[in-house]
């Protein structure tokens, strides 16, 4: 008897889950599909933007800052795109103090200017390479690097994520294990090898006179240059005490960071890493030199960008006044009208600086460049046209939401930013993004029209019910899921009502007396709907 | 030994429909592989790559040789999953043959044991042992020079449990006694939703996880279903 109380019970909760469960996705759908069908309508913002645009501070602000090597700063601004390609680009190329220096196509610019260090460009991050591993209805993908001749592929090395070492095998007839590219370099033993550690991000590309793809390849503390035809692991760089943030070339033997033909600017090959300790790492060939560069107070990390020459060593910072740290606008959606209106409402001081570093790390100041960026169009009517059809379907969330959300705040926006990401993956990410637009925006509405789905739940459940914990359980849920709950409800406690023989009133069929005057359900008198008579 | 005939009636009705889905896997999964071996698709699975050029890291990823076969074991799964669990749960409905099923000298948990046992034997022997077999042929087989990861053969594993969550959730819409257009599909909504869930997922035990809380939360109700319903 336990037994079944417990199947019983049990039953009953995956019921209720199966079922809101499903109502909460469809609610959600529903909810997106209204808010952006309203949200079209919405257009005040775009004029705004429009009249924007023939602002001239604007035009400093969003025009590119280039720099010549002797330090000079020169504003270039595009006029569109061409389609003939970015060297028919049009450009006007202003100077610090507005004055116009050059017009005419990309192509034709007679000023030569720096070039910086990038992010590995064709590159693979973790995230990428986890959605690799998504089994999908195809299998996951695995990461093969063939090792080709002229005319056919002579060696596969696999990446094996459980190990982080490659395994290779011989692409011909006999097949069979070459061996092993760990960090350690080229083993024939498993045993040897020894993991790289987890992969962070890797680029690649075919050297000249090769048809064989190397490898960039960063993980949390290394970064290694890895040569399958050679069978040959360099490392290039390795922080011990810290993680690398990111990791950006210049001038590599790959043709992306490559310099161009044309340039007369002699830079030599140029790695330059960030570390989480707020280190900047500069290492350098022809010849050889690595630098550390500790950046002074205002300077932001993220916003350094670094290229060597023959005759320097430089960086360019971009700097930006910062919102208030206490201005999460990522808490709510409250915040996020805040987060307008005091920070993005407002003009806003830019500058980009150019210092040479020296052989000890320490920067000199060489030029810098202040402007200011005009405050976004953002008016109290463009706001409420903004989040009048995100308040309405809003209103049909959970109320629990907001409670989870003020709860597990922290955690839950952790979960969305790269750090988080990189544990949890996209589909969580996608969750909680998912349930972050759909908290109500107005409590007020919110709460009405979670009032006025409990009152409907009463109004049905009063007459059926046979239990009253039951049935203010059932209204609590009502009122937690809002529209979702109310559905749930109606699906899982529709039952038939009568009318009472003795108050005339509705009452269910669930339990022998009625709910209002107790009177028993009527029993049948015998003789009338007997088949078989009793002697 | 009456669990054992009721298991062996249960297969037995079963069979045509088990014999099938390991002919459809064994045949067109062989035929996949085997087309794996031309030597024109051995030569020319890997991309040869021209001198100082970049390459873009999607083209270093391989699907696995058993892609094919993905598809295929999943579709396979999902089928056997449905038919199973409409012979099993709602032929006797609209035949009108409860009665005949359930008021036996034999309790209602072990007719229901005996159906579910019969569905988990069913997968296991007929999908579960072919891809068994598929697999070592794919890993041991002269002309696949570069054998399949070893995670390929849990993410089968993967599909053919997702036959399963199908074939709960087909059982659960049979023994619904609602009507079709409120909850009676909820099982077969909740199935899709379980199996979106685990399409998206990256980490193998995750994958499992959500199948197997679809199956618990699927099989509970129809064990509570099954043992107080009116038939």
């Amino acid at each position: 008897m336990k037994k079944d109380g417990t199947l019983r019970h049990l039953a009953v909760i995956s019921r209720i889950f199966m079922t809101v469960l499903i109502l909460l996705i469809l609610v959600a759908i529903g909810q997106l599909i209204i808010g952006e069908m309203l949200f079209a309508h919405y257009y005040a913002a775009r004029e705004q933007q429009e009249k924007l645009k023939a602002d001239a501070r604007m035009r400093i602000a969003t025009s590119q800052k280039r720099i010549l090597p002797d330090g000079s700063i020169h504003l270039a601004n595009r006029r569109g795109y061409s389609r003939a390609g970015t060297d028919y680009t049009k450009f006007q190329v202003y100077d610090v103090n507005d004055n116009l220096v050059w017009e005419g196509i990309q192509k034709d610019m007679p000023y030569e200017y720096l070039d910086w260090a990038q992010n590995l460009r064709n590159s693979c991050s973790d995230e990428r390479m986890r959605e690799l591993k998504t089994i999908t209805s195809e299998f996951s993908r695995n990461l093969d690097i063939p090792v080709n001749s002229e005319e056919r592929t002579e060696e596969v090395w696999r990446y094996d994520e459980q190990k982080d070492i490659f395994v290779g095998y011989r692409y011909r007839q006999g097949g069979g294990k070459i061996g092993y590219i760990s960090s350690v370099g080229f083993t024939e033993l498993k045993s040897e090898a020894k993991p790289f550690g987890k992969s962070r991000l890797f680029s690649s590309w075919v050297p000249q006179n090769s048809f064989s793809p190397m490898l960039l390849w960063q993980t949390d503390h290394r970064f290694y240059q890895i040569n399958f035809e050679e069978h040959n692991v360099s490392l290039l760089f390795e922080s011990t005490e810290s993680e690398i943030t990111f990791i950006r070339t210049h001038n590599w033997p790959s043709l992306s960071t490559s310099k161009k033909e044309s340039s007369s600017i002699d830079y030599r090959p140029l790695i330059h890493c960030l570390t989480n300790d707020g280190k900047h790492w500069l290492i350098m060939w022809q010849p050889e030199q690595r630098l550390t560069v500790v950046l002074p107070e205002g300077l932001h990390s993220r916003s350094i960008s670094a290229t060597a020459t023959k005759d320097s060593i430089l960086l360019r910072h971009e700097g930006r006044e910062l919102m208030p740290p206490e201005l999460d606008y990522r808490k709510s959606p409250n915040q996020w009208q805040k987060y307008f209106r005091e920070y993005r409402s407002k003009d806003r001081k830019e500058w980009i600086e150019l210092y040479k570093v020296d052989d000890e790390g320490q920067l000199e100041l060489v030029s810098r460049f202040d402007w200011i960026r005009p405050a976004a169009p953002v008016t109290d009517e463009i706001q409420e046209k903004a989040t009048a059809p995100h308040r309405f379907v809003t209103a049909f969330s959970p109320p629990l939401y907001n409670v989870v959300w003020w709860i597990f705040h922290d955690k839950l926006m952790e979960l969305t930013t790269y750090r988080g990401y990189r544990g949890s993956g996209e589909f969580v990410r996608g969750i909680v993004e998912a349930t972050r637009w759909s908290l109500p925006s107005s409590w007020y509405w919110n709460w009405i029209v979670s009032v006025a789905t409990v009152s409907i739940a009463f109004r049905h459940g009063w007459s059926r019910r046979t239990s009253l914990a039951r049935f203010i359980a059932w209204l609590a849920f009502v009122g937690a899921f809002n529209i979702a709950g109310l559905l749930t409800y109606l699906a899982l406690n529709h039952t038939t009502v009568i009318k009472c023989h003795h108050c005339s009133k509705a009452r269910g069929l669930d339990q022998d007396q009625c709910v209002r005057c107790g009177t028993e359900l009527p029993v049948p008198i015998q003789g009338k709907l007997d088949l078989m008579f009793c002697a | 030994m009456r669990f054992l005939a009721i298991l062996r009636k249960e297969l037995r009705e079963c069979l045509p429909w088990i014999v099938l889905a390991t002919a459809v896997l064994f045949v067109f999964g062989y035929v996949e592989l085997f087309e794996r071996t031309i030597p024109q698709n051995i030569d020319y699975r890997y991309r040869l790559f021209s001198p100082s050029n970049d390459v873009y890291p999607f083209d270093l990823t391989k699907r696995s040789l058993l892609a094919g076969m993905g598809q295929l074991l999943l579709v396979v799964s999902i089928g056997l999953g449905l038919a199973m669990g409409i012979r099993q749960f709602w032929v006797d409905h609209y035949a009108g043959t409860w009665g005949f099923t359930v008021h036996r000298s034999v309790n209602r948990e072990k007719i229901l044991s005996a159906k579910l046992t019969a569905a988990a034997i069913g997968f296991v022997v007929s999908i579960g042992a072919i891809w068994c077999l598929l697999f070592l042929y794919a890993s041991k087989a002269p002309n696949f020079y570069v054998p399949p990861a070893k995670r390929i053969f849990f993410e089968g594993w993967v599909y053919i449990v997702s036959g399963l969550v199908v074939y709960s959730a087909a059982a659960l819409a049979g023994l619904s006694t609602v009507r079709w257009y409120t909850t009676k599909i909820f099982g077969l909504a909740f199935a899709a939703i379980v199996l979106f869930v685990m399409v998206f997922q990256w980490r193998l035990s995750y994958a499992f996880l959500a199948l197997l809380v679809g199956i618990f939360v699927l099989v509970v109700q129809i064990t509570q279903t099954f043992l107080n319903r009116e038939f």
